[in-house]
């Protein structure tokens, strides 16, 4: 304290001292007077400081905000070595990030809280759109969603396969046939993955097209990796386009009876019990559509896009 | 270490009460008219040497002041075995008898509450320390482990993922999260859920979580789909992949905040439209329109509003358009109360409550029928900001708000309507497609810029020299309510 003082002390006098070489009129008894009324003052807030300090001390609340010993030793300890990931301080390098990171292009995964779907982080807004039944296609799948959730509700409540319907994994044949009907589907050396763009995606050829529908479509026991199928980004206006240029074999001559089949091998994964009553028509979700808009076996037109919703599965 | 002084304390207040003690501070320690100066001066002295010395006492018993250093105030304590005294400067009362100055509870409000009617009486804010109550204490003791956050740490700092074009919703994110009071309110564990069973859908809830995920010290990217995931669930209207507007973004999800907030606090009383939630608390201002009928009292200084349609180059600049009186023009006449006839008038918009946070949006995308235009003008804005001239106090005065009017609030000592800026969201692109980066302020002078997982240190210059879209302002000083 005391050495606080004579430190304040001197740097006043220094203060004056500066004063006078400015103005030159100050008399010695002015000098007096101001070095004085600095001593009150100074008095004063000193006296306030030691009133707070001495309050605090009787109330046991001084330094009782501190850090105490053991945080201190931790951030001492993270500050030097890097055993502690808590306290980092800030790095300001060119080329890395304020934790001194390299700025990372590593995949982040998220489970949908919608779906349960496990799925890349960076890809969750678009998949979430389409799992809310919002967006573009939003009133169709929204009104599948309301046709479809009664009877989950009232029937599938026990079922230990609900999450399957979510999966999207076209083991069988009819399901790849029903994603080709939509999609280019050329598979990538570099990724592995399918093309989810339109039949008449630039990037590959139609001969590219053919030998990845030949390939798919021959060889049995090729599982295709749920993840590997981006389905969420996949738009479906061009499946006419699809059965005009590709000739494909089921597609060129769309039936009540093709379509079928590809909705009752998914109604598989649903529910046995419901695939027997539904055996003709295809699963619940299609029944309610067909009954409630168009009672009876769909137009050509109503197939097509049922069966199209269907390889979204986001019902 | 109790809050009532020593026993002879208590002795002399069940004797005599605490009068004595209430006039000695009203008199000398918390007097503010000149005359009341004056006569304090000219009391301030020793009754034994009769001069004014520091640390001067007054006995609590009867009329006598001491001086401390020279013992006078002992030698009276002595003689009449009055065992009190008071400290003139800062009333603290000293115990003769226990030998050590001695703290009351009932004393400290006296003081508290005589320093409130000086200050206000002075006109200057005066801010009393926080002190933690007996019981605080206590829970401060029982728990003594402390982390302090020193000037350099990236506390508070934290990547955001991109969930697919969701960079608006990024920007926002940190701009929430840097806001001092919903940092405190959130971190301090203050949210009380409204929705008991479904506590996994509320909005707040889940603001809660993010802040600890922010505050935590975790250095990897967070990754907000859960968030996402319940905005769009509660304001469907936002809900699809495209690219979205950040300013769009923030107003639904104060919106649906307030309204899982709502219960919380309940209505208030004063205002029932007026709802105390946090989000309420903190950003909910108002405006106050005044229509003046131009014939009989506002025609000259309507006449004297600059009347410019110039693009606007500041922040201030727009504030001031904003709030200038506008022509209601001849096909809208009013029916005058003053007058009785149906004149011209003008319509003014003024600030009549402003919010602990302003966020200023400007208008950078431009929708017409067949184009959408971004209006890439650069508008400067400062990092202190006074909205002084733009409340409805500041009305009266004229009506063009002139620069006179705005630099001498500006020099004023007070700084009650002055915010500071704590985040800035950038957008660059085109009106259709683009991306969002934002500024946020973690502490004093210390910026950051964010974009998405990446942060990186910034200076105040990058924050003012970039294309603002959201501006987010703070106010400087809170005041009790």
């Amino acid at each position: 304290m005391d050495n606080m003082l004579t430190d304040l002390f001197g740097e006043l006098e220094e203060d004056d001292d500066d004063e006078e070489d400015n103005n030159d009129v100050q008399t010695p008894v002015e000098d007096d007077m101001i070095t004085d009324i600095m001593d009150v003052l100074l008095d004063e807030i000193i006296l306030g400081i030691s009133f707070e300090v001495h309050r605090a001390c009787k109330l046991g609340i001084f330094l009782l905000d501190e850090m105490d010993e053991e945080s201190q030793k931790q951030y001492d300890m993270s500050n030097n070595g890097d055993c502690h990931v808590k306290f980092t301080e800030i790095k300001d390098i060119r080329g890395l990030d304020v934790f001194g990171q390299v700025p990372m292009k590593k995949q982040f995964d998220c489970v949908c809280p919608n779906c349960q779907r496990n799925l890349a982080a960076s890809r969750f807004a678009p998949h979430l759109e389409k799992c809310m039944g919002m967006g573009r296609n939003s009133s169709r799948i929204a009104s599948r969603r309301i046709a479809s959730s009664g009877k989950r509700d009232s029937d599938n409540e026990s079922d230990g396969n609900e999450d399957s319907d979510w999966h999207y994994t076209p083991e069988k044949k009819e399901e790849r046939k029903a994603i080709l009907l939509q999609t280019c589907g050329v598979i990538s050396e570099h990724t592995k993955k399918m093309c989810t763009r339109s039949v008449r995606c630039p990037q590959h050829t139609d001969d590219q097209r053919r030998a990845v529908r030949l390939y798919l479509l021959t060889q049995q026991g090729m599982v295709v990796d749920d993840d590997v199928i981006d389905i969420d980004t996949y738009d479906d206006g061009d499946s006419q386009t699809l059965r005009d240029t590709l000739h494909w074999e089921a597609a060129s001559n769309p039936s009540p009876d093709s379509t079928s089949t590809t909705n009752s091998t998914s109604s598989k994964k649903r529910k046995p019990s419901k695939h027997s009553k539904n055996k003709k028509k295809g699963n619940h979700i299609n029944q309610s559509h067909v009954n409630g808009n168009h009672s009876g076996q769909g137009h050509d037109n109503h197939d097509r896009s049922t069966n199209s919703a269907n390889t979204y599965n986001f019902d | 270490m109790s809050r009532h002084g020593c026993r002879h304390l208590c002795d002399l207040k069940a004797s005599k009460g605490t009068e004595s003690f209430k006039i000695i501070h009203k008199y000398f320690m918390s007097c503010s008219s000149a005359q009341a100066r004056r006569r304090q001066a000219r009391n301030c002295v020793c009754h034994t040497c009769k001069c004014w010395t520091p640390r001067l006492h007054s006995c609590l018993s009867c009329v006598f002041f001491g001086c401390f250093g020279s013992k006078h105030i002992h030698e009276h304590a002595k003689s009449k075995r009055h065992l009190l005294a008071v400290d003139l400067t800062y009333g603290s009362v000293y115990c003769f008898s226990c030998k050590d100055y001695v703290y009351d509870e009932e004393f400290d409000d006296i003081v508290k509450k005589g320093r409130d009617v000086a200050s206000l009486a002075k006109g200057i804010q005066m801010f009393s320390v926080w002190e933690p109550s007996l019981s605080e204490v206590d829970l401060l003791k029982k728990n003594p482990k402390r982390r302090k956050v020193s000037g350099n740490s990236t506390i508070g700092l934290r990547g955001l993922i991109n969930l697919g074009n969701t960079c608006f919703m990024n920007c926002i994110v940190q701009a929430l999260t840097h806001t001092p009071l919903l940092r405190d309110y959130f971190l301090s564990d203050k949210h009380i859920c409204q929705m008991a069973k479904d506590s996994q859908r509320c909005l707040v809830c889940e603001m809660s979580r993010l802040f600890q995920e922010f505050y935590c010290g975790i250095r990897t990217p967070h990754t907000p789909y859960r968030l996402l995931h319940l905005v769009w669930t509660h304001a469907r209207h936002l809900a699809g992949y495209e690219q979205q507007d950040a300013h769009e973004f923030l107003i639904a999800t104060l919106d649906v905040l307030h309204q899982h907030c709502k219960g919380n606090n309940g209505l208030s009383d004063k205002n029932p439209h007026h709802c105390n939630c946090i989000i309420d608390q903190i950003f909910t201002g108002g405006l106050q329109s005044d229509v003046t009928c131009k014939q009989c009292r506002f025609l000259k200084s309507y006449l004297d509003g600059t009347d410019k349609f110039e693009d606007p180059t500041s922040l201030t600049h727009c504030l001031k358009r904003f709030t200038r009186p506008e022509h209601l023009g001849s096909s809208a006449k009013i029916k005058c109360s003053k007058c009785h006839s149906y004149q011209e008038s003008t319509k003014q918009l003024t600030m009549k409550k402003l919010p602990l946070v302003a966020c200023f949006h400007l208008k950078r995308f431009e929708h017409s029928t067949g184009y959408h235009k971004k209006i890439g003008t650069y508008v400067s804005f400062p990092d202190e900001l006074d909205m002084t001239p733009f409340m409805s106090s500041s009305r009266n005065h004229n009506n063009g708000y002139s620069e006179q009017v705005i630099q001498e609030s500006a020099s004023s000592l007070s700084s009650e309507n002055k915010y500071s800026l704590y985040a800035v969201v950038n957008h660059r692109g085109t009106a259709d497609s683009g991306h969002y980066t934002c500024f946020i302020r973690q502490h004093k002078d210390a910026w950051f810029r964010c974009e998405d997982h990446l942060i990186n240190k910034a200076t105040i210059e990058d924050v003012l020299r970039s294309d603002g879209y959201l501006l987010f302002y703070h106010k400087q000083i809170l005041s009790y309510e």
